[in-house]
């Protein structure tokens, strides 16, 4: 376990890819994003709306995963965490998506609130006439704030990563305290920014409908995905170098089965107390989903994000096994999708319906972004971060003898 | 320090990393059995280089877990539903989502004093009103490898061998009192650096 010790980082470079693997992703997002042209702009009238809904998940499933790494990055750094700087180029490339093209899908959804939000029709079935909530949710407010929201989020999210990736030679250095104090602004600003934006552009979907555990539900799940993706990308990394150790997995891996734990308790919080209040204003929100074949999805959601999870990882030695950490990482991000669709989905058909071609085409372009981004992220910097004091004790597991 | 074997040969050491190669050396490359360690705070990997295996306590807790999610969940179940029923907004007698939050903390309630007393149990400490101190300085800043030896040569060999390895300090003890509840110790060979 402990007898081998690195005295310095001998082998640095990128983490790299096959360049075929780029290809591949820019294949897919010109193909997707063309799919999504295609249907949003010029294909038949009366599926304009569903290649919108499919590029509200998709754009917000992708962005929440930058906003997952950033997140992680923050907290870590806030708790002076050690164990994580051999691998913090995972979250770093993460993050560097909500800058690099993430800001413009969690943008691009503006662009079709007619199709999306009942609220942004007038005289629609709408009770709050006259009210500030009224105002609160009209098209001209509602493009200012969500612009606002992802210009907080993206600015704030470039400042950490570049922080983070600020050279310091030891814990005294400003550059190193100074990243130490931003994380603890970014946090807050996070929290707050975050929350509005769960609110203002997925609750408002169901606009007579509000829950408390709203921003907390869509964080959670953003986070816990986020670490399922780094989860897979650490096997990776630790395959091109040996300074990733076992016990790098092992803690990340814990952090995975944790979350998914946190994810179903504050799902399970957010669902119980409508359903023990039983008030009219609050149970519509389950009964659509409940009805008309959601009910399948509605089942589905709690098993593929916690059941599956916490059982496979429930034994230490499972944590460092690259299949049973690929199953249930899998199905953490298949369920963090498919919980996105469910939010988004049946606010807007009573009935269930499968994604079509073009939503399935859109969440592929994105994703070809995406993994574009962070794939050239990760190979124009080297893989372990040198320029952080922290690391020989990451690497060596220092930290773990006080 | 509760089941000390006797007679057995200590070494101190002041460094984490130094007990753990030491650890793994006197088990792996000098076959000496049933190892034992003492340090001031929890030390990661010596669990590994003591070659101990999984303790039971674990799944002790497991089972406690498991008897309180589903005593918790029957508590719930008689007290609303057989022994005194209440309508309460209509809902069924056994509303089980509303009993989900109480199952829960029952479960880790009961799990959580299993995994407490099993571990007392297990290390020893109870039930038994004493306990014999190794040495104080493993309550600050020493940690202590025991060797538990048989007969004059292994003996030996457990100082020679904690000798060629800095040992700060090597200790012997011979037996204990039983009347004065104390370890016995034998005057103590110095060897390597002595501090303070």
């Amino acid at each position: 376990m402990h007898g081998h010790r690195f005295e310095r980082i001998e082998e640095n470079s990128p983490l790299r890819m096959s360049p075929l693997v780029s290809i591949l992703m820019i294949v897919a997002a010109v193909v997707g994003l063309g799919a999504f042209a295609y249907g949003a702009f010029m294909g038949p009238a009366e599926d304009r709306a569903r290649a919108w809904t499919g590029m509200l998940v998709a754009g917000t499933f992708f962005w929440f995963l930058s906003m997952g790494g950033g997140s992680f990055l923050a907290i870590n750094y806030i708790v002076g965490a050690k164990w994580f700087v051999a691998v913090k180029r995972l979250p770093e490339s993460l993050a560097q998506f909500s800058y690099r093209g993430g800001f413009l899908f969690a943008l691009l959804p503006l662009l079709g609130i007619g199709s999306l939000y009942a609220w942004a029709h007038p005289g629609s079935d709408y009770p709050y006439e006259g009210t500030l909530k009224r105002v609160w949710l009209s098209p001209g407010v509602h493009y200012a704030k969500v612009i606002v929201y992802v210009a907080i989020l993206t600015v704030t999210t470039f400042v950490l990563v570049s922080k983070s990736r600020a050279a310091s030679r030891s814990a005294d250095d400003p550059a190193y305290r100074g990243r130490y104090r931003f994380s603890i602004a970014y946090i807050i600003v996070f929290g707050l920014a975050f929350s509005f934006f769960s609110w203002d552009v997925l609750m408002s979907l169901e606009a007579k409908w509000f829950s408390t555990m709203f921003g907390v539900y869509c964080f959670i799940g953003a986070f816990n995905s986020a670490m399922a993706l780094m989860m897979m990308m650490m096997f990776y990394l630790r395959a091109q170098s040996k300074y990733v150790q076992d016990r790098h997995l092992h803690d990340m891996g814990t952090y995975v089965m944790a979350f998914a734990t946190f994810m179903i308790y504050i799902g399970f919080s957010q669902f119980m107390l409508v359903w023990y209040a039983n008030l009219y204003e609050e149970t519509f929100y389950f009964l659509n989903r409940y009805r008309g074949g959601w009910y399948v999805l509605t089942i589905l959601l709690p098993i593929l994000k916690w059941i599956v999870p916490f059982l496979i990882l429930m034994p230490p030695s499972f944590r460092t096994n690259l299949s049973a950490q690929t199953v249930a990482c899998v199905s953490i991000l298949v369920g963090q999708a498919m919980d996105i669709y469910w939010i988004v989905q049946p606010a807007l058909s009573p009935e269930a319906i499968l994604p079509s071609v073009i939503n399935v085409l859109t969440f592929v372009g994105v994703g070809g972004v995406f993994g574009y981004t962070v794939i050239n992220d990760l190979a124009s910097h080297s893989k372990l971060p040198a320029e952080d004091p922290d690391l020989m004790s990451s690497v060596n597991g220092d930290y773990l003898h006080a | 320090m509760a089941r000390i074997s006797v007679p057995a040969v200590l070494g101190f050491y002041d460094d984490a990393h130094d007990l753990l190669d030491v650890t793994e050396r006197a088990r792996v490359d000098e076959k000496f059995a049933n190892l034992d360690a003492y340090t001031p705070y929890p030390v990661h990997g010596l669990e590994d280089a003591l070659g101990l295996k999984r303790s039971w306590v674990s799944t002790a807790a497991r089972f406690a877990l498991l008897g309180g999610w589903f005593l918790g969940f029957l508590f719930q179940s008689w007290t609303s539903a057989i022994d005194w029923p209440v309508n309460i907004g209509g809902k069924p007698f056994i509303a089980w989502p509303a009993w989900i939050p109480v199952t829960f903390e029952f479960g880790v309630l009961m799990a959580s004093f299993t995994n407490l007393l099993c571990m007392f149990y297990a290390c020893g400490l109870y039930p038994r009103p004493k306990t014999v101190v190794l040495s104080k300085r493993i309550t600050n800043d020493r940690m202590v490898l025991v060797i538990p030896v048989k007969g004059d040569e292994e003996e030996r060999r457990a100082v020679e061998f904690l000798g060629a390895n800095h040992a700060l300090k090597i200790k012997i003890i011979d037996g204990f009192d039983a009347q004065r509840q104390r370890l016995i110790f034998r005057a103590t060979p110095m060897t390597g650096e002595v501090t303070r």
